[in-house]
């Protein structure tokens, strides 16, 4: 038989009128398929502890008090917001955007090789 | 003008546009069918105190009348095409589309620019592709007049564009709302996957320095139809009964599949895994086939509503991969942020 996983669970309060942002971000996957919402909010958490989603997060997390966590799920939902979906106003991008003259470049080497025209139906 | 995405998978139709500061996304379930859902005296409502389901949208054009998304099954049989020609031209796409547009938009007279999402194998094939966006410009260029649920738009198209559907992830992945790159420079160059797994194709798509990887880009149609497939086939075995493709996908997404039989409710939770975990199989054994272990790029993306169901399986063949955040959305959203980027206001 196989053995359970060891999980940890862990409760956090919201408080309406301090903490609406987040509990305006939350209520966006009521309506998702199970799990969405435990995955975004440890993806948050994950991106506020400087560990990228991408990698596979091997640091230990230092112990944090209330405020701390607070202040880390915030600044992590603001980013994954900016680049994800943006659905709450005021979301701020996680590094500012790059205009330079390569990314430009390489953006519009991939519109050439993406996009379907009018000019290639002929 | 409004720049549209449209994202016509074979389970959900996803269109999308970017409002100020935010993304608005429409889902509809790509289900259509002819019929009513007046059912005079014996109206459900008047039958029980329970809260009603949603049901199916009315959609109106040319004089015709088509229910469209959620519960159609319960009033008319649903259409079931799933060959690609489906997303080029018929009642059907239409039908969706408008209810998509209804759901996004809401009644009134609107101007709109479409950046439309094709699966790969059809983008891969040039004349395919080709074919396919000059049937959809045909009828899609210019004015739709129609109503949804008796409330009447008008949708005025100016420009329609057309990329792979997983194209949408990558954006949705590195693109803010306004168009712009919003990661480190290097992601661009960087070698980067997709993996999109929808209802009826698992599409595999990758960039490099604004080129396509050719060699680790490629769809077939192995999505989570095999896996609506399997328990259609295990419920008639067991209990005689008959489901739709839609049914057996809304039950492989739920937590406790129950289902009313003959023999009385039954727990479909064995078979539900059976299904999943052979199509997880089939699926892991076509991305790798293309893909190895995935070492060789820098981010793996995996998006579609399929990568929701199958997450486990795939994280645990590619741990250093990422389930996009609202998977059945994702190429919708990214289209989305890209057509902010193409189209000219």
């Amino acid at each position: 038989m196989a053995r359970r996983r060891k999980t940890v669970e862990f409760r956090i309060r919201l408080y309406s009128g301090q903490d609406d942002e987040l509990i305006r971000w939350l209520e966006q996957f009521n309506d998702k398929p199970y799990g969405v919402k435990s995955q975004a909010v440890k993806e948050a958490l994950l991106r506020g502890i400087g560990s990228d989603p991408g990698q596979p997060t091997a640091a230990a997390i230092p112990a944090l008090d209330l405020a701390d966590v607070r202040k880390v799920v915030e600044a992590a939902v603001a980013t994954a917001l900016a680049r994800f979906e943006g659905q709450v106003s005021g979301a701020v991008p996680a590094t500012p955007p790059e205009e330079d003259e390569e990314t430009e470049d390489l953006l519009d080497s991939l519109d050439a090789a993406l996009t379907l025209r009018d000019d290639e139906e002929s | 003008m409004i720049r549209i995405s449209v994202d016509p998978g074979f389970g959900n139709f996803k269109i999308a546009t970017i409002a100020p500061g935010t993304i608005q996304v429409a889902v509809v379930p790509s289900v259509v069918g002819v019929g009513e859902t007046d059912l005079g005296l014996l109206s459900l409502g008047k039958l029980s105190r329970r809260k009603r389901r949603r049901e199916p949208d009315e959609v109106t054009c040319g004089g015709v009348t088509y229910l469209v998304g959620e519960n159609v099954a319960r009033y008319a049989r649903p259409v079931q095409r799933m060959d690609f020609l489906r997303l080029s031209d018929g009642p059907e796409l239409r039908a969706l589309f408008y209810d998509a547009v209804f759901r996004l938009l809401d009644k009134g007279s609107h101007q709109a620019a479409l950046m439309i999402g094709l699966p790969v194998e059809v983008m891969a094939d040039r004349r395919q592709a080709l074919d396919t966006l000059r049937s959809l410009k045909a009828w899609m260029l210019g004015q739709h007049c129609f109503t949804v649920n008796d409330s009447p738009l008008v949708l005025e198209v100016s420009e329609v564009r057309m990329m792979a559907q997983p194209s949408g992830a990558f954006f949705a992945w590195g693109l803010d709302n306004s168009g712009r790159w919003s990661r480190p420079k290097a992601d661009l160059k960087a070698p980067v996957a997709v993996c999109d797994i929808g209802f009826n194709t698992l599409d595999l798509f990758a960039v490099e320095g604004g080129e396509i990887a050719g060699r680790f880009t490629g769809g077939n149609t192995a999505g989570m139809r095999r896996a609506a497939e399997l328990l259609i086939n295990a419920v008639q075995a067991r209990y005689g009964v008959d489901l739709s493709l839609h049914e057996a996908d809304a039950l492989l997404r739920q937590k406790r599949p129950r289902l009313y039989t003959a023999q009385g409710e039954a727990d479909l939770r064995s078979l539900v895994t059976q299904a999943l975990d052979t199509t997880a199989a089939g699926v892991l054994h076509f991305v790798e086939r293309r893909w190895g272990n995935g070492r060789q790029f820098a981010h793996l993306l995996f998006t579609g509503g399929g990568a929701e169901m199958l997450r486990d399986a795939l994280l645990r063949q590619y741990p250093h991969g990422v389930v996009l955040p609202n998977p059945v959305t994702a190429n919708a959203a990214g289209l989305a942020r890209y057509a902010q980027r193409v189209f000219k206001a």
